[in-house]
């Protein structure tokens, strides 16, 4: 049945008409609330990757196929297979870049990749990636203040980091405040917006507080 | 325990003034004297820094940039119209500050490089060599503290490589260092290999280019074909 779905999407996206990119994207979309296992979040990521080179020039299919693949990266045990899907998810990022995606978007997609890359080996990779996802974020929020979802893993980030490098949780919380806030009163738009992250910094707030 | 982090912090603070203090009274009293045998000293004094210059091109710990450090402070001390000596000191606290592991000790380190450097800019010793070493000072200064330094500091030490590249385009640290910087900002917002590569093509074919420096700054060729390398 799920096969059916993808080769029936993959061929509604060669007709390349802008009603079936939309009502391609929106199915994927909405399997992808529901997604829960490993191999619905591999087929959701295929059926975006198809999306993506059907249409050649939008970026949401790709940041979707990143996306997936990512949450994927978390589930799975072997460290050599998650870096090998964080490096998939990276190129993807990528080319979603080099099709105009919006840079705060990416930069937070980005930011997630990194954060999979640092829980494959805390004990290695702390000292590394934390700066680097502290660097990629906050140039992020200098270019645009107003991205929930940046601004959310940047206090995120900051909960974890030291308060004597620029971490610590009185950096952290006007931060998750702010990304809280911004998520509740910000209007959707675009129904292929990415639209992820309001709960975990909701919860992420809450326990912040205690 | 946050007590005990904000004494910590006070402390550096404190470690850190104290460290420029030094280095300013120091040359307070340099200014002011004239070495009465320019002749002999220089000799002895280049001498010294023909024995140190190939140590510090193969140092590696931190152990042998403390210790050269020391060096070269001993050596400025014996002629201190020369800005080499001053410079190479200057340097070695900028190794220092990118190799240690302990993040509290990268500001101490900096602002011993910072009140060298800036006393060598007030003297009238500016040039695009000195100006290297304080971009790479800033960049090093990122590692302390990212969220409040990372957007700020590295648009300074752009801002001064780009102007050394304008005035000096054949300096090989200026394109190096600018390459470093592109390399390590996010790929998204225009860092990572692709773009960062022509500056290291450009560093190298400068490096070739100036085969006999003789005591004058040379360090980075090494890095810069690997940072090039990284960049295949």
């Amino acid at each position: 049945m799920k096969k059916l779905i993808i080769i029936l999407i993959s061929l509604s996206s060669f007709s390349l008409s802008a009603q079936n990119y939309l009502t391609a994207m929106s199915d994927c979309l909405a399997q992808l609330e529901k997604a829960e296992t490993i191999q619905e979040y591999t087929d959701l990521a295929l059926a975006f990757e198809r999306i993506g080179i059907a249409e050649k020039t939008k970026w949401h299919p790709y940041y979707y196929q990143a996306f997936c693949l990512l949450v994927k990266s978390f589930m799975l045990k072997d460290a050599d297979s998650r870096d090998n899907i964080i490096d998939a998810a990276e190129g993807i990022i990528k080319k979603a870049g080099e099709l105009g995606g919006d840079k705060g978007e990416l930069s937070a997609l980005q930011a997630r990749a990194f954060q999979a890359r640092l829980s494959v080996d805390p004990g290695t990779r702390a000292m590394q990636y934390g700066p680097k996802t502290t660097m990629l974020l906050a140039e992020a929020r200098a270019q645009n203040p107003n991205n929930p979802r940046v601004l959310f893993l940047l206090g995120q980030n900051l909960l974890f980091t030291p308060a004597g490098f620029g971490g610590g949780k009185e950096k952290a919380l006007p931060l998750i405040e702010q990304a809280v806030e911004k998520f509740n009163t910000a209007p959707v738009q675009d129904p292929l917006a990415p639209s992820w992250g309001r709960e975990e910094a909701t919860s992420l707030l809450a326990n912040a507080k205690k | 325990m946050n007590l005990g982090i904000k004494q910590a912090i006070a402390g550096l603070v404190l470690l850190g003034t104290f460290g420029v203090c030094c280095a300013q009274h120091q040359f307070a009293s340099t200014t002011s004297i004239n070495t009465s045998k320019p002749g002999r000293q220089e000799s002895r004094e280049k001498a010294g820094l023909n024995d140190l210059l190939p140590q510090l091109d193969t140092a590696r710990s931190t152990a042998t940039y403390e210790r050269l450090a020391g060096s070269f402070n001993k050596l400025s001390a014996s002629n201190r119209k020369d800005w080499l000596p001053f410079y190479y000191e200057a340097y070695c606290h900028l190794r220092l500050a990118l190799l240690t592991a302990d993040k509290k000790q990268v500001d101490v380190y900096c602002d011993r490089a910072s009140a060298i450097l800036s006393a060598l800019e007030q003297r009238g010793d500016n040039n695009t060599e000195i100006m290297c070493l304080q971009a790479l000072e800033l960049s090093a200064r990122i590692r302390v503290n990212v969220m409040d330094r990372g957007v700020a500091y590295s648009t300074l030490s752009n801002e001064i490589l780009e102007a050394v590249i304008e005035k000096d385009p054949e300096n090989p640290r200026a394109w190096l260092l600018r390459g470093q910087n592109i390399f390590n900002m996010p790929d998204i917002f225009g860092g990572g290999k692709a773009p960062a590569k022509p500056y290291f093509e450009a560093a190298v074919a400068c490096f070739e280019k100036q085969k006999n420096t003789n005591l004058k700054p040379r360090w980075g060729h090494q890095m810069a074909n690997l940072m090039l390398e990284k960049c295949q």
